[in-house]
């Protein structure tokens, strides 16, 4: 037990030199604020911008979401399985370990390449005060996805999607209201097999959208993308466990930071 | 996101900590656009409704100058009245028609919205759009899932009671309507969502063991026997009275039947006579006419208990009519009188003998017969038959 916790502190007080040592600039020489010309440049190539970003989020893995997320976990969990060979979208072919019987395989690390690179997204979001909507269309797992949402006080929507949720609030709602600021598919089809609908009305908004497809979804419009299996019960589990750990752990650094000012 | 330290960019983003900020300015830059906006549009409804009530106020006064009266004494129903006579409208539809009414009656209503500091909206449904319908629909839908895990789990063994194994009991009471729904929730909903409210509701409570959960499908129902007191087809069901002489309790009720009008009053503690425009049971020759008299008292199991006094008259007599015509002076025959009779006798044993309420209502005896002789129409012999018609 003792050991358990000497080295939780010992992660904690590595992890808090690592944000402090990126809090401060890297290098005096270059502005803070970019100028006129390298703006306009960054419109057609972004990565001149580059430079001007923060070092904290030009971190791959701020908070150390590689040590959490386990390739024999995620195997246990079935996140390898995709649907049948026949039903597989072109686009999601780079994710592909191979076929047996006749069903697709993920390669899990892709998976967890990508997995972390969500999660650190979440993370980020979450440690900035930004709200996120859990979105699912599956019947099996909604309750979970309610239930995570409301754990880690954030949003989700797992019923019927009005067209203009997102677009048209103001004649919906009666009033503008503050968006998301990043939206989390954990099933990117209907149930007739067409993308959620919310996915286009994200990116019309220009919302960040993380998206769980499996071999037979779109990917198109989601900026964050998590190959795997979307249709277990026990994958949309464990998938929920680790993005609540994302948000938790971006709100305790959160307020950390807010504390230590 | 620009080259910025972590911190600023925080405090950039929202202003969580209220009481550390340093002035003002700053602490409305930081909330964000959108409940900038919201807040920017809620102090505008605030101005315009405050406008507009004062110039209500104003123009009530002018309408007062106008009639003649004093500001005081211009209330709502003279205002109506006013608008009414000034601005004369043909429109069918009332709500087509000029009104003057308190702005906070007629102008839309700002929907408010309960935010935290940071702008965030109150719920973790609020995108939904209708977060309350969708919560109750989630917890029945949980509640659904466990009821079904506790009967496969307990069923066959003998570790909880028996009757928890049942479906709930609902008999006597039903679904609570719409509205009623709205209001509980306090929240609008469509018809659609009612329905699928109701299955969703219904899906529960027939399923076995669902009686673990009887509380919580109770709070969304009703008794059932509230309709029967306030939807009885004509005559309610008579006050009990107490007669002062005898110390006897009876019930009086008017009703009618065809054209047959019948006061009829029965009277508790008695021998079970009739006495119906001064006859007796027995001097009713025909057989339907007893059996139509006695019914109320053999449904209700009071054979030989009420006295029965009743007068009959008829109702087009009463009536203003022509007056070349000759007033029919009779009352029904050997089947519409004792059947107003019949209906007035039930309602008073409903009144003095209420377990008897509801096999008399389910045997119909409660409930009015409201038809009438159709009229006959001019040029023609009867109310439907024509005269005989041949071209040549």
């Amino acid at each position: 037990m003792r050991r358990v916790v000497t080295t939780a502190i010992r992660a904690e007080r590595a992890f808090s030199s690592r944000i402090s040592a990126l809090q401060k600039p890297t290098s005096s020489s270059s502005p803070l604020t970019p100028d006129r010309a390298t703006l306009e440049k960054g419109t057609v190539q972004p990565t001149v911008l580059k430079p001007f970003v923060s070092a904290s989020l030009q971190h791959e893995d701020l908070f150390n979401f590689e040590k959490l997320v386990h390739v024999d976990e995620m195997f246990k969990a079935r996140l390898h399985y995709g649907h049948k060979v026949g039903t597989v979208n072109d686009n999601m072919k780079w994710a592909l370990y191979g076929e047996r019987l006749g069903v697709c395989i993920f390669d899990l690390d892709i998976t967890k390449k990508y997995l972390v690179r969500a999660l650190n997204f979440v993370a980020h979001v979450a440690m900035r005060g930004g709200m996120i909507m859990f979105v699912t269309s599956n019947r099996d797992t909604m309750f979970d996805v309610e239930n995570a949402a409301e754990e880690v006080g954030q949003y989700s929507h797992v019923r019927k999607w009005q067209s203009g949720t997102l677009t048209n609030t103001r004649q919906l709602l009666g009033a503008s209201v503050r968006l998301p600021d990043a939206v989390c598919f954990f099933s990117t089809l209907t149930s007739l097999g067409e993308n959620h609908p919310a996915i286009v009305e994200a990116a019309k908004m220009a919302i960040p959208t993380i998206g769980v497809v499996d071999s037979n979804s779109d990917p198109a419009y989601l900026t964050y993308l998590v190959p795997a299996n979307d249709d277990t019960p026990q994958s949309i589990e464990y998938l929920l466990r680790m993005f609540k750990e994302a948000v938790r752990k971006g709100h305790e650094e959160r307020i950390r930071l807010q504390q230590g000012k | 996101m620009l080259r910025v330290t972590i911190a600023r960019s925080i405090r950039a983003m929202s202003s969580a900590a209220p009481a550390s900020a340093p002035d003002s300015d700053a602490s409305v830059r930081k909330i964000g656009r959108a409940l900038e906006t919201y807040l920017k549009h809620s102090q505008q409804h605030v101005a315009m409704m405050e406008k507009h009530r004062a110039e209500f106020e104003t123009g009530k006064r002018h309408l007062a100058k106008m009639m003649g009266l004093e500001v005081h004494e211009l209330d709502q129903e003279a205002i109506d009245r006013a608008i009414q006579y000034l601005f004369p409208s043909g429109l069918t539809d009332p709500h087509a028609r000029p009104v003057m009414r308190p702005p906070d009656e007629i102008l839309p209503k700002f929907q408010r919205f309960t935010f935290d500091e940071e702008g965030r909206p109150e719920g973790s449904r609020f995108f939904t759009l209708s977060p309350k319908i969708y919560g109750l629909m989630s917890e029945i839908g949980v509640k659904t899932q466990s009821v079904m895990k506790f009967y496969d789990e307990h069923v066959g063994s003998r570790s909880v009671n028996r009757k928890d194994l049942e479906p709930a009991n609902l008999s006597g009471s039903q679904w609570i309507t719409a509205d009623k729904m709205k209001k509980k929730l306090s929240e609008k909903f469509s018809p659609e969502l009612y329905a699928q409210i109701i299955i969703a509701f219904e899906h529960l409570a027939s399923l076995p063991g669902s009686a673990i959960e009887q509380n919580f499908l109770m709070e969304f129902r009703e008794p059932m026997t509230a309709s029967t007191g306030s939807k009885l087809f004509g005559p309610a069901i008579p006050e009990v009275q107490i007669c002062a002489e005898t110390n006897r309790r009876f019930a009086e009720v008017t009703t009618h039947c065809k054209d047959t009008r019948a006061v009829v009053k029965v009277t508790d503690a008695g021998k079970g006579k009739f006495n119906v425009d001064g006859l007796e049971l027995h001097d009713f020759r025909h057989l339907q006419s007893r059996e139509i008299l006695l019914a109320p008292m053999i449904i209700s199991k009071t054979l030989g208990r009420f006295d029965v006094f009743a007068t009959t008259s008829s109702i087009s007599a009463s009536l203003p009519e022509a007056p070349n015509r000759e007033p029919i002076q009779r009352s029904g025959g050997m089947s519409a009188l004792p059947r107003a009779v019949r209906h007035g006798a039930a309602l008073c044993i409903a009144a003095l003998h209420p377990e008897a309420t509801e096999p008399l209502r389910l045997a119909g005896l409660l409930t009015l017969d409201p038809r009438k002789k159709e009229r006959s129409k001019v040029n023609q012999p009867g109310a439907r038959a024509k005269w005989i018609w041949k071209r040549r």
